[in-house]
């Protein structure tokens, strides 16, 4: 099907946002699409909730004693901007938002698998949303995202509802895994062999099997604290024979691959980028997809270097230590390949490029303190301490929140058929990097000096380097404020975006923008590999 | 076409009666590993490899695995993997932990750790009492 | 034929055939089975660590469960097994009549499970042995015995409520059934509850000899 060339053509054939219009029809409706948006607003709803848990704590941790609320407050700080981070924004939104919309998309097909069981989804994602928060609200648990028995199944505060929405959102997450393993599998178009496949399909495919296979375990253990609470069976009690770490086994078993959950995604948006903004087949193809699947199943093997300094036996970290130096071995083999693309690429320099450059810098470096920590020696010098802090926000915010605005950035003129200011958006990529930078620096620094994490107060020698993280927190989120600004602006003022403004190869760039109802009127027969840039150049319709 | 093909390889009703009778012997040998007198160690391989050999039989036949199996073979497999992954691995960690990491009185602890630990600790880790004797054993 | 034209009620818009949408059901419901795999592991990991660390506790507290009871119910079990697969045979020969009977019969082995379990934890109940703090059988004391209990009735407990799911989803099945739904071009809920049913199945039979015989 070929590009429609007008773009008031565009507007004035129904494509999946003005079909069907009203409330109803957006919340009983079946398409991926309009499921994608639902997700979109919801991920971003979350990201502003816990960007605002993560100012104020950085506001409380100015000064070094008591700031703006006692220790107990700050307790639930931490624990909620952990609970919403991680579950109600890193997990679902690139496979929620990018996921849903483009994986059919890529595929030739109409949907996914199971259209209303995606739909499903996004009401667990709210259920479970709705019953944490609340139970935050209510009395607010302090033990951190983490839950580590014995405090959590000894705590004052309300555990159950927080656990019980974790767990609803669990659901979701499998059957949104369950729901991309099978569309990948049964819904390619004909001649869409799996080595045609789009880099991006690849590594939400691996992530899907982490979902699948990683997230019950989390659901039973959480449920096991919520159970321990109520009845103290003693399942984790030494004083009824029970043993603390084992919770942490359990939870880490998830937890751990849970991380790759919210990297490969990233890794799958920046695999399309890169190969659209260097005008280049990406080098190694075979290297990078199965380097996916290799992050997700070595993923599985190194849990315990979360209990290095928990009362794990000498022998078992050894083993996690290994084995968590060789999942490093496939994200390096990525990097290498995606510099390598750039290499006598013709490369456009626009927002969805400059995040990914800073996605680049923000993974070698979240990555490689990552290798130093899975070293046991140094890491029981680092452990619980803003070291580990600034490593693991260098990989969540730095790369995967870079790749997610990477992927915003570029598909936004896909999705809504508008294209943003590109000033304001290379201005504010600039800001949210460097405010990125100002924020974590310093951490690594707090923590090599032996500042501990979750601490609301510290000495006095940690002051200046605190107060330069705050600082820099404050310019991040003024960053990410102005994008939230410009892109909801342009849904409204933007100029129309053609089919394929950046004059990418990838598939669903063969579609109008925003799509129609119906993503392809007969289903398509591929002939060719994903990107395949060294063909002519399609015409590159630039927004007018 | 793939009704001929499936009718070849569907299976009908003897075929699962077999499969269940089998399930059922398997069944009394399992539970006739319980009166015996060997070692713990004999009776939960025994035990373990039975159960397998049901659970296959189940898999394959009744939840037709065999019939049209591919690729949700894979996953299955797969689960499994992780499933020894997880219970062999944390069991690696408490069988080589420190004795006292592990909770008080298992299998690890060889003896009191401190003298003046109160309430006074015994020399051995307390026995347990009261065996019913409803056990063959 | 499994393949059929567009015209199929229970073609979906975005499947081509209604055999590949078969076979993606099929394969989204194996994945689903592997995620209940993964959730009773939990459970079976603790068992095995807690196993490890007071063998003679777990020993001699297993020698406490009912094993011809526990025997019976696996003999139960199996046999619904066998009518669940019975049924999805003649669903997919139309035979509406066969299937009703045959999945109400499993959904019977289901209760008369449930009602056996619940035999078994009426006599712990009143023995005093109850999981974690609340075990007073005296006897029997010692360390481990009191966790024994404690994952006997999470484990037993959570199969338990797979069961109820099951019998709710094969009597679910069995009204479609009984309306005619199912035949050779279309049969796959049945199927499915099957699985499901299944799956029940294969639990029990790790737990039983683990619970029960050692």
């Amino acid at each position: 099907m070929s590009p429609s060339a007008a773009s008031e053509a565009v507007y004035n054939s129904p494509n999946y946002l003005n079909a069907e219009a009203g409330i109803r029809s957006w919340l009983t409706t079946r398409d991926h699409k309009r499921i994608a948006v639902m997700y979109l607003g919801l991920v971003v709803a979350a990201f502003a909730l816990g960007g605002f848990f993560a100012l104020l704590i950085r506001v409380e941790l100015l000064t070094p004693g008591p700031t703006i609320m006692d220790a107990m407050t700050y307790n639930r700080m931490f624990t909620l901007h952990g609970v919403i981070m991680i579950f109600l924004f890193m997990i679902p939104a690139i496979p929620g938002v990018f996921g849903n919309f483009f994986l059919p998309l890529m595929l030739g097909a109409q949907d996914v698998a199971f259209p209303r069981i995606n739909l499903f989804t996004v009401y667990l994602y709210l259920i479970g949303a709705a019953i944490a928060v609340w139970g935050m609200i209510q009395g607010g648990t302090d033990t951190g995202w983490t839950f580590y028995t014995p405090y959590s199944t000894t705590t004052v505060t309300t555990v159950a509802p927080v656990l019980l929405g974790a767990f609803i959102l669990g659901m979701s997450s499998i059957l949104t895994g369950v729901n991309f393993i099978v569309t990948i599998h049964t819904l390619r178009a004909p001649g869409l062999t799996w080595m045609r496949l789009p880099l991006f399909v690849w590594a939400i495919y691996a992530t899907s099997i982490i979902q699948v296979l990683a997230t019950p375990v989390l659901g039973m253990t959480l449920l096991l604290v919520a159970v321990e609470k109520a009845f103290g069976f003693g399942i984790f009690d030494p004083a009824r024979g029970g043993d603390p770490i084992l919770f942490q086994h359990l939870f880490w078993f998830y937890s751990h691959p849970a991380v790759y959950i919210m990297v490969l995604p990233a890794m799958a948006v920046v695999s399309e980028v890169v190969q659209a903004f260097a005008r280049k087949n990406i080098f190694g193809y075979k290297a990078v997809a199965f380097s996916s699947l290799g992050i997700a199943f070595v993923g599985f093997f190194v849990w315990g270097h979360h209990l290095f300094t928990s009362g794990q036996s000498t022998f078992a970290s050894g083993i996690f230590g290994v084995l968590s130096m060789f999942v490093g071995i496939f994200t390096a083999i990525k990097v290498f390949n995606w510099t390598a693309t750039l290499y006598k690429g013709a490369i456009h320099v626009a927002a969805p490029f400059v995040y990914f450059l800073g996605f680049l810098y923000f993974l070698m470096f979240g990555g490689l303190t990552g290798i130093a920590l899975s070293t046991v020696s140094l890491d029981v010098h680092w452990q619980d301490t803003y070291f580990v802090v600034a490593h693991f926000h260098f990989i969540m915010v730095g790369a995967t929140i870079m790749a997610f605005l990477a992927g915003l950035h570029y598909w936004w003129p896909k999705m809504f058929g508008r294209m943003y200011s590109e000033r304001w958006a290379l201005a504010a990529a600039v800001l949210v990097i460097l405010g990125f930078n100002a924020t974590f620096i310093p951490q690594f620094l707090l923590g090599n000096m032996g500042m501990p994490r979750r601490y609301y107060s510290y000495p006095e020698q940690f002051w200046p380097l605190n107060v330069a993280s705050t600082a820099g927190a404050s310019l991040l989120a003024f960053g990410f404020l102005i994008v939230l600004i410009y892109l909801v602006t342009s849904l409204v003022n933007g100029k129309v975006a053609g089919p394929n403004p950046w004059g990418s190869r990838g598939y669903e760039w063969n579609t109008p923008s925003p799509p129609n109802v119906l993503n392809f009127p007969e289903t398509p027969v591929i002939t060719r590999g994903a990107h395949e840039y060294q063909d002519p150049p399609a015409e590159a319709t630039h927004a007018h | 076409m793939e009704a001929k093909a499936h009718a070849h390889k569907e299976f009908g009703p003897l075929q699962y009666v077999i499969v269940w009778g089998a399930l059922l012997v398997l069944t009394a040998i399992t539970v006739a590993v319980w009166k015996t007198h060997w070692s713990l160690g004999t009776r939960v391989t025994v035990a373990l490899s039975v159960a397998t050999v049901k659970a296959g039989l189940v898999a394959l036949f009744f939840m037709h695995l065999w019939e049209h199996g591919g690729v949700n073979r894979l996953v299955m497999a797969t689960s499994l993997l992780f499933v020894a992954l997880l219970i062999g691995l944390v069991i690696a960690d408490n069988a080589t932990r420190f004795e006292y990491a592990n909770p008080p009185y298992s299998s690890s602890w060889t003896r009191a750790p401190f003298e003046d630990a109160a309430p006074p600790l015994q020399e051995q880790p307390p026995p347990v009492e009261g065996v019913p004797e409803a056990a063959p054993h | 034929m499994h393949t059929e034209a567009a015209g199929s009620p229970h073609l979906a818009h975005h499947f081509p055939s209604l055999e590949q949408q078969e076979h993606a059901a099929r394969m989204g419901m194996w994945l689903f089975l592997s995620t209940e795999v993964l959730l009773f592991t939990v459970l079976f990991t603790a068992y095995a660590v807690y196993r490890y660390l007071f063998p003679v506790g777990f020993e001699a507290a297993s020698r406490l469960a009912h094993v011809a009871v526990g025997a019976t119910n696996t003999v139960v079990l199996i046999t619904s097994s066998l009518t669940v697969a019975l049924a999805i045979y003649y669903a997919r020969r139309g035979d509406s009549r066969k299937t009703v009977a045959l999945l109400a019969v499993t959904i019977a082995f289901g209760a008369v499970f449930m009602v056996l379990k619940a035999y078994e934890y009426h006599h712990h109940f009143v023995d005093g042995q109850l999981p974690g703090k609340f075990y007073h059988y005296a006897g029997l004391k010692g360390p481990g015995v009191s966790m024994y209990f404690t994952l006997y009735f999470l484990m037993t407990g959570l199969h338990g409520l797979h069961v109820l799911i099951g019998m709710g989803v094969l009597a679910w099945v069995a009204a479609r059934a009984a309306r005619g739904e199912f035949g050779r071009a279309y049969s796959t809920p049945v199927e499915l509850g099957g699985l499901y049913w299944h799956l029940v199945d294969l639990i029990w039979i790790f737990l039983f000899p683990l619970l029960y015989l050692l």
